[in-house]
């Protein structure tokens, strides 16, 4: 063969190994961060209904009804700690249009990546649900529930627990308010009014709650910063009671002005949400002398509240206009 | 009186063309002093165990040789030996030699005078079969024979002479493969390795009473045998070198052997391996909207890989002098993903198939020695074919490890369950399926048209074995008489398995699995006599064809189908030109398909469940075929032919009631082809060639069921209920005007070194338009009757240039071959609901406002969905008229883009081959 043509062969095989044209390939759009980076930040703006928080640290999680939802469930959502877009909405599964009620409510996120919900379910459009579990479940897979407490215990007095509020990890158990539901007709309307008996605490693994002595009435409760606990129950709603880990008798702790609808313990420091107040008044106690230490206002209605762990900020669900979301403030 | 008579069977007949496993070589040996026949010479091929002695005439015929190349030898008392290298005998074909042998006692120069008459008008030749020799592949711009096939006249698209796909047999090395359950819809499985050829042959019109299981065509394919020195080959290919837009990641490897292995035995061995990252390359349009990611590079389709290996054996054994053993086996492996514009937004969500072929044949033959005053041949034919698909959702995202090839197998969700044909485990969910949802990541963020998962949630499993016992013999009186008989026997057994909405229990509404598994048996035996007297060749044949469908899935007791199917072919001289006529009578079981409860898709009607019915009989086509062969000039021939063919008992689906979706299949309808086929050919004359093909075809089907087409059409603005009895439109493949144009040339070696010896050969065709269906914005009802619509028409030119040098006992060849040269954008479908390649404005305003009124939703600024250039006001939520439906507009442009209705590209492939 002419050393021509080897040497056209030779480029013929250079040029065969080449790379191949990579195909399109169709990109995620980036997430977005918080709308503006200046507190208070609007974390949500749902036009929906966006409300039980709970902060971990590194995420938001809430339960969120998504706009457009016709069967009314309700999902848990993820945000960055500082907002922008969800990371996560986890949802039971099914049909979006379907005649069940699905609601994955109060989440509460553990330092061990661990979240706990309380999962209920209704036919719509009944109000009452037919089932009600405490969920618990990894971070990242939340319908992979891996304790599951059916939500129905007897009380020390003897009633009947039907309900759980205020959701959180006290280390591997779950302290909570326990009471129960009716459902009075008001004004032609069902409405849903919640009993608080006490509070309680359950090992998932284990699955029957125990009521914490002292803490009957206690419908807002926060970890306080001794292991102890603060709380408020319905017999004095301004009064914040501390309640020691030694298992000593309850104290009040300090008074805020009005009554609390929420509490919460931020960067170590009791928290109230005020009710009977537009705006709403978010009042904080000094965490040494249980003296009233600061008091801000913010329009809107005011629900729950939660502390970012390791921060002085915390989220706060408001309700405005018909829409309730989710603001990330600080304390001053 | 010859001429009425022709006329009178013209009338009487119709034409068929007769094609045969094997070639013959005939001639007459004469004394050249005188001219005299020379009786009882011993003509041979080869070794010389395959011959004929001449008659008292000087007449001989070699029967049923294998294609390929042969050497003829003849010798006779007082004459000189006489020998013949390179007589090539095609498949089917005959080859006429005529010998003039020297006396040995003239002292004459030994070079025998030969008198070879013209192919083209001797009517000796009956065949109207299209060659295409293993050359062909190589200097032709095709890779695979289905390609090589779609060149031949009368074949469109896989359909032979405008009949459906699956009315045709592939014939390797004799012994027919056909997949009996879905040829209509599915494929082989097996793809055969081209440098494994030696001669293949189309036959468009009739063919032998050996061959059934067929309407409208046979391909034939005879593989090599190995020789007596070891040779092989190598073929690289590949589009690696080309600019973006011109590479589609094509690579591809062929390697093949042949030779001798021990004493007489003899091997061949080809593996073909080829890969590409787009599979189904389309000439689409690019997208107008610069954040479709289409718009960057709109050429090469993500998640469209596909991958296919083919490997080829075969052993030959000589036993004695009479017998011959041949051991083939092939199988194929092919393997892609499915791009579905739905799921362009979600990686990871393909659809995959896989498909697997394999065949296993062993092969007997005997016959009777050169001198025998009566040839002999007998055949007996074992084999085992088995084809297996499943299509669903590919389980894991293999990672490419060379262009295309990923080297491991696509694994797809839930096979396992599939081919355990477990339907009451398959009530349930099956696990790996994803429930569909909208999704959050495309550039529109809208809850609309593009999906998270495969929407059908489809499983689709199938698997179709057979074992097949086929005898042939060959009996020659004499040199003019040719009488073959033979006949088959066929088990089968056919599984299939298909569930959708596989993400949801059948309690939630899905629809339940639906499998089969049943045995059907097919029988057949023929007679065919072939008669030559003079100037007339007469060839009448008789085949009974058996099948038993023998499905578990109908409670009454299967019948046993039976058809008979006679031929006949008679061709004479007439003045300057050879007339063949013919007619011969075919039938085919129909596709097993129909005889077992199916969900599917049919294109025709409406509805996705079918009731099958294994009381469906055969199919059956009648062919009347006239063909007239010319000389106008030395080196060039003229065929022209006309045919007509008419389908009975064709597979139509029958409404049940008045619900649109369930339908039972039944034997009913029928169909007409007519058309006349004309080539113009110069043969090759070492440095140019070419042919020019014109086919003017009409394929009309009768509908014997109209009540379903009327029952949806008006037929009268007045309300007129007379519904007609028949319903008359165009058949699938109706294509009316066909014009194929072949040009070779080769540059002379005194043109230089630099391109003296360069091959180069240009293919142009030129279709009309393909017929489709019109639909209602639905979908679900047509509008006209069925293929009213008209596509328009295509035209491609291919072009393959090919240089070769010597490097001693290697040869080394580079090519470059590209289809579609001028890079023209066929339309090869339409949007049904009206008519275009493309959806209007008023559709895609129509198909954004239905999807934004079914979710009017706000999108806020948190949701994954929030586009911050759509929200014109800056309120953080995305919402109202004025801020979604732009949205949903620009999705509905997206998903409305017509991918699919488009042709190839332009497609280029440079490749090396090196021979030893």
């Amino acid at each position: 063969m002419a050393r021509g043509s080897v040497s056209r062969l030779a480029a013929v095989l250079l040029l065969m190994g080449c790379e191949h044209t990579a195909p399109f390939e169709a990109r995620e759009p980036e997430l977005l961060g918080p709308s503006n980076g200046q507190l208070p930040i609007r974390l949500t703006y749902n036009p929906a209904e966006d409300r039980d928080p709970a902060a971990g640290p590194d995420m938001i999680v809430f339960s969120r009804l998504e706009p457009g939802r016709t069967d009314l469930d309700r999902c848990l959502a993820f945000l960055p700690t500082g907002g922008g877009t969800l990371t996560q909405l986890a949802c039971a599964g099914g049909p979006h249009a379907d005649s069940i009620t699905d609601g994955w409510l109060q989440p509460a996120v553990s330092a061990h990546g661990q979240i706990a919900y309380v999962r209920e379910r209704a036919t719509f459009p009944a109000i009452a649900p037919t089932a009600r579990h405490l969920v618990v479940a990894p971070v990242a897979a939340p319908d992979s529930v891996s304790a599951e407490v059916l939500v129905l215990f007897q009380a020390p007095d003897g009633r009947r627990v039907t309900a759980l509020r205020e959701l959180q990890w006290s280390g591997a158990d779950l302290r909570f308010v326990m009471g129960q539901d009716s459902f009075p007709r008001v004004a032609g309307v069902f409405d849903t009014l919640f009993t608080a008996i006490s509070l309680a605490e359950l090992t998932p693994t284990v699955g029957v709650p125990r009521p914490i002595a002292g803490t009957e009435g206690a419908y807002a409760h926060a970890p306080a910063p001794d292991g102890g606990i603060w709380f408020v129950t319905t017999r004095a709603p301004t009064a914040l009671i501390h309640s020691a880990a030694d298992g000593s008798a309850p104290r009040v702790f300090g008074t805020f002005s009005r009554p609390v609808t929420a509490l919460a313990a931020v960067d170590g420091q009791p928290v109230a949400v005020l009710g009977g107040t537009d705006p709403t008044a978010v009042e904080w106690l000094d965490a040494a002398e249980g003296t009233i230490a600061g008091r801000l206002a913010i329009a809107g209605q005011g629900g729950r509240i939660v502390g970012v762990p390791g921060s002085r900020r915390f989220v706060l669900e408001l309700r405005r206009g018909g829409n309730t979301d989710l603001w990330l403030l600080d304390l001053p | 009186m010859r001429t009425l008579a022709v006329a009178a069977l013209a009338l009487v007949l119709p034409s068929i063309a007769l094609a045969q496993a094997g070639g013959r070589i005939t001639g007459r040996v004469t004394d050249v002093l005188n001219a005299q026949p020379v009786p009882n010479a011993v003509v041979t091929v080869g070794s010389g165990v395959r011959g004929s002695v001449t008659g008292a005439d000087g007449r001989y015929a070699i029967r049923d040789l294998a294609p390929g190349y042969y050497r003829l030898r003849v010798r006779a008392a007082g004459f000189r030996v006489l020998a013949r290298d390179s007589v090539f005998v095609g498949t089917g074909r005959t080859t006429i030699i005529d010998l003039g042998l020297t006396s040995e006692a003239v002292p004459l120069p030994p070079l025998a005078v030969e008198a070879a008459p013209d192919r083209l008008l001797d009517p000796r030749e009956p065949q109207t079969v299209q060659p295409i020799a293993a050359e062909d592949l190589r200097v032709l711009p095709v890779s695979t024979l289905d390609e090589a096939v779609a060149l031949q006249t009368g074949v469109v698209l896989g359909s032979f002479r405008g009949g459906r796909l699956g009315q045709d047999i592939l014939v390797v090395d004799g012994f027919g493969l056909k997949n009996q359950l879905d040829a209509s819809s599915g494929r082989l499985g097996l793809r055969f390795p081209t440098a494994a050829l030696q001669e293949a042959t189309v036959v468009t019109g009739g063919f032998s009473a050996g061959y059934g299981q067929a309407l409208s065509g046979i391909v034939t394919a005879s593989t090599r045998d190995g020789g007596d020195r070891l040779e092989g080959r190598v073929t690289v290919e590949t589009d690696r070198p080309l600019p973006e837009g011109w590479d589609v990641g094509l690579d591809r490897l062929t390697v093949s052997a042949a030779g001798p292995v021990v004493g007489p035995l003899r091997f061949l061995a080809v593996v073909d391996a080829e890969a590409r990252i787009d599979d189904d390359p389309v000439n689409a349009p690019p997208p107008s909207d610069t954040l479709d990611p289409r718009s960057a590079r709109p050429w090469v389709l993500p998640r469209n890989a596909g991958e296919r290996y083919d490997v080829l054996g075969k052993l030959t054994l000589p036993v004695g002098r009479r017998n011959t053993v041949r051991l083939l086996g092939m199988a194929s492996e092919s393997q892609r993903r499915l791009y579905d514009p739905q799921l362009k937004y979600a990686p990871g969500s393909d659809v995959g198939e896989r498909l697997h072929g394999r065949f296993a044949l062993l092969h007997l033959r005997h016959v009777t020695p050169p001198t025998a005053a009566t040839t002999i041949v007998a055949d007996v034919r074992v084999g085992m074919f088995e084809k297996e698909a499943v299509r669903g959702p590919v389980a894991d995202p293999a990672g490419y490890r060379l262009g295309g090839f990923t080297f491991s197998r696509l694994a797809l969700v839930g096979e396992r369950l599939a081919s355990s044909q477990d339907t009451v485990a398959a009530r349930a969910p099956i696990a790996g399926f994803e429930r569909p949802t909208f999704v959050e990541g495309s550039p529109w963020g809208v809850p609309a048209f593009f999906l998270t998962a495969p929407p059908r949630g489809e499983l689709v499993w199938n698997r179709f074995r057979e074992g097949r016992l086929r005898v042939d013999l060959l009996v020659g009186p004499g040199q003019d008489t040719d009488l073959r008989a033979g006949g088959e026997y066929v088990r089968q057994r056919v599984q299939t398995f298909t569930r959708l909405e596989a993400y949801r229990s059948v309690a939630d509404g899905a629809p339940p699995a639906t499998g089969s598994d049943f045995g059907p048996r097919l029988g057949a035996g023929y007679v065919e006599l072939q008669q030559r007297t003079g100037e007339f060749t007469l060839t009448a044949g008789m085949r009974l064809d058996l099948f038993n469908g023998r499905s578990a899935t109908d409670a009454v007791e299967n019948d046993t189908k039976l058809a008979i199917g006679p031929r006949l072919a008679l061709s004479t001289v007439l003045g300057p030109a050879t007339v063949v006529v013919g007619w011969g009578r075919f039938a085919q079981p129909p596709d097993f398909q129909y005889l077992v409860d199916a969900a599917f898709d049919d294109t025709l009607r409406t509805g996705r469940f079918r009731r099958g019915n294994s009381n469906l009989g055969f199919e059956t086509s009648t062919q009347y075929e006239l063909q007239v062969r010319a000389r106008p000039t030395t080196g060039v021939s003229l065929r022209i032919g006309t045919f007509v063919k008419r389908l009975d008992g064709l597979v139509a689906s029958i409404p049940l009631g008045l619900d649109p979706d369930s339908a039972i299949f039944a034997s009913g309808d029928f169909g007409n082809v007519k058309g006349i086929e004309t080539t113009l050919e110069r043969e090759f004359d070492g440095l140019v060639g070419g042919r020019v093909t014109y086919v003017l075809q009409q394929a009309q089907a009768t509908a014997t069921d109209a009540r379903d087409f009327y029952r949806r059409l008006r037929i009268s603005p007045i309300g007129d209920t007379i519904v007609p009895a028949t319903a008359q439109f165009p058949l699938d493949f109706d294509r009316r005007h066909t014009v194929t144009v072949v040009g070779r040339g080769r540059v002379p070696a005194s043109a230089g070194r630099l391109i003296g010896g360069t091959e180069g050969t240009v293919v142009g065709r030129w279709g009309s338009g393909l017929p489709f269906t019109r639909t209602t914005a639905a979908g679900d009802s047509i509008i006209g009757l069925p293929n009213s619509g008209r596509l328009p028409l295509e035209f491609s030119l291919d072009v393959l240039l090919r240089r070769e040098v010597g490097l001693g006992a290697v040869r080394v060849a580079a090519f470059v071959d590209v289809r579609n040269l001028t890079n023209r954008r066929n339309v090869v479908a339409v949007r049904r609901d009206n008519g275009l390649t493309t959806a209007t404005d008023t559709q895609i305003d129509d198909l954004a406002e239905r999807a934004y009124q079914a979710h009017p939703s706000p999108i806020p600024y948190e949701s994954p969905r929030y586009r911050p250039w759509a929200d014109l006001d800056g309120d953080g939520v995305v919402a109202g008229r004025d801020e979604l439906l732009p949205l949903y507009l620009r999705a509905a442009r997206d998903i409305a883009q017509p991918v699919f209705l488009f042709g190839p590209p332009r497609l280029v492939r440079i490749g090396v081959e090196i021979a030893f």
